[in-house]
């Protein structure tokens, strides 16, 4: 008995790959804008699916191929997030330590004053910064680990951001208008 | 920092922007009167959010429907016209003076109404589900001539006094303090309620 429901099983996998394949796959490139990592997010969408399906409880009925297609177009979607985060995450690493500090940097003395702003910064607002373009954490992770809502992060994000950059607009004009 | 910052934010902000950019309906007003949004999509935003509340300023002025809409159609004719822009935290404040200057200061502080007008600040901080009923809540109390259709009100309660838990959490959690003070002229934040 059980082995013919593991088999009713394995044959809806098959035929949901079968299906949507197409489908995720252009979910997941959409998603990733890259083709190795769309092919990383698309084996992960249907490992993730095979787990759902091993988790359904004995007394529950294999649902039908047609009826999971909103699963795997969530799925899909949270596969090619999750990995596009891990490679960016990686890239945003890589990005800081090759960067010569002198070809980046506007100017010294522009550069010393964002870090002096970005130290006189609260505490929070500081983490938040960090949290989300350092570490790469979306609003969601970050409320979590911060204890605010997503909402707060978000707004605190734009507000932080948007007076991140008037000042260095006028520390840049400033510079310019010196030099 | 700066080489950290100017790198991420470039490689990010577009896929931050796409993924977080909320709808007009579920935005903040901070993030309604700052310049990313569209001028006059916000604009309608806010005083179909408002219209309610401004309805029962207009009413306290007049004391007559009829007279109280003629005033609407001149105060949203205003909003309209002088809706804030720059820094979206005192975007609030800014359209109250607006308000103030059409309907008079006396209609504007009617009982209750100026603390209703700046929670709309801390309420879009709340999940859908549960500002939608808080708002319908406050609505309410704005105009409590309405009583609106029959609803369930059992699960109505219970929605309620998890919003105002939330409420309470947004401005003493998500918000400064002191801020919130200064952005609500002195409204807000109430004094937060014991919990047993």
């Amino acid at each position: 008995m059980s082995g013919s429901r593991a088999g009713r099983k394995q044959k809806t996998l098959v035929e949901v790959v079968r299906r949507e394949s197409n489908r995720v796959h252009a979910v997941c490139y959409r998603i990733t804008n890259n083709s190795d990592w769309a092919a990383e997010a698309f084996q992960d969408t249907f490992l993730r699916l095979a787990r759902w399906m091993k988790g359904i409880p004995a007394g529950d009925p294999v649902p039908p191929p047609e009826a999971i297609t909103g699963l795997v177009q969530v799925l899909a979607e949270r596969a090619a997030t999750d990995v596009l985060r891990k490679h960016l995450r990686v890239l945003a690493h890589e990005e800081i330590t090759d960067i010569p500090r002198a070809a980046q940097a506007p100017s010294p003395e522009a550069a010393l004053d964002f870090d002096r702003l970005l130290e006189r910064l609260p505490e929070r607002d500081r983490r938040i910064i960090e949290l989300a373009y350092v570490e790469g954490h979306s609003s969601e992770e970050i409320g979590r680990l911060m204890n605010l809502s997503p909402v707060a992060v978000r707004v605190s994000k734009s507000r932080i951001i948007h007076m991140l950059r008037e000042h260095m607009k006028n520390i840049t004009a400033d510079v310019t208008e010196r030099g | 920092m700066w080489e950290k910052f100017k790198a991420l934010r470039e490689r990010l902000a577009g896929l931050i922007e796409s993924y977080e950019r909320p709808a007009v309906e579920d935005a903040t007003y901070e993030e309604l009167f700052s310049p990313d949004f569209n001028r006059s999509a916000a604009c309608r935003e806010v005083v179909r959010r408002l219209t309610p509340l401004l309805y029962q300023m207009a009413f306290a002025k007049t004391g007559q429907a009829g007279e109280a809409d003629q005033l609407m159609i001149t105060l949203t004719g205003e909003i309209v016209h002088q809706f804030p822009a720059g820094s979206g935290y005192m975007g609030l404040q800014r359209l109250a003076v607006v308000i103030r200057g059409v309907l008079g200061s006396e209609a504007f502080e009617t009982a209750g109404l100026p603390r209703l007008y700046y929670t709309q600040l801390p309420l879009y901080y709340l999940p859908v589900g549960d500002r939608e009923c808080m708002k319908a809540a406050l609505d309410r109390m704005a105009n409590p001539a309405d009583q609106g259709p029959m609803i369930d009100q059992g699960s109505v309660t219970e929605t309620l006094r998890r919003a105002n838990r939330q409420l309470e959490d947004a401005m003493y959690r998500d918000f400064d303090t002191d801020r919130l003070r200064k952005i609500t002229e002195g409204y807000l934040p109430w004094e937060r309620r014991k919990t047993s």
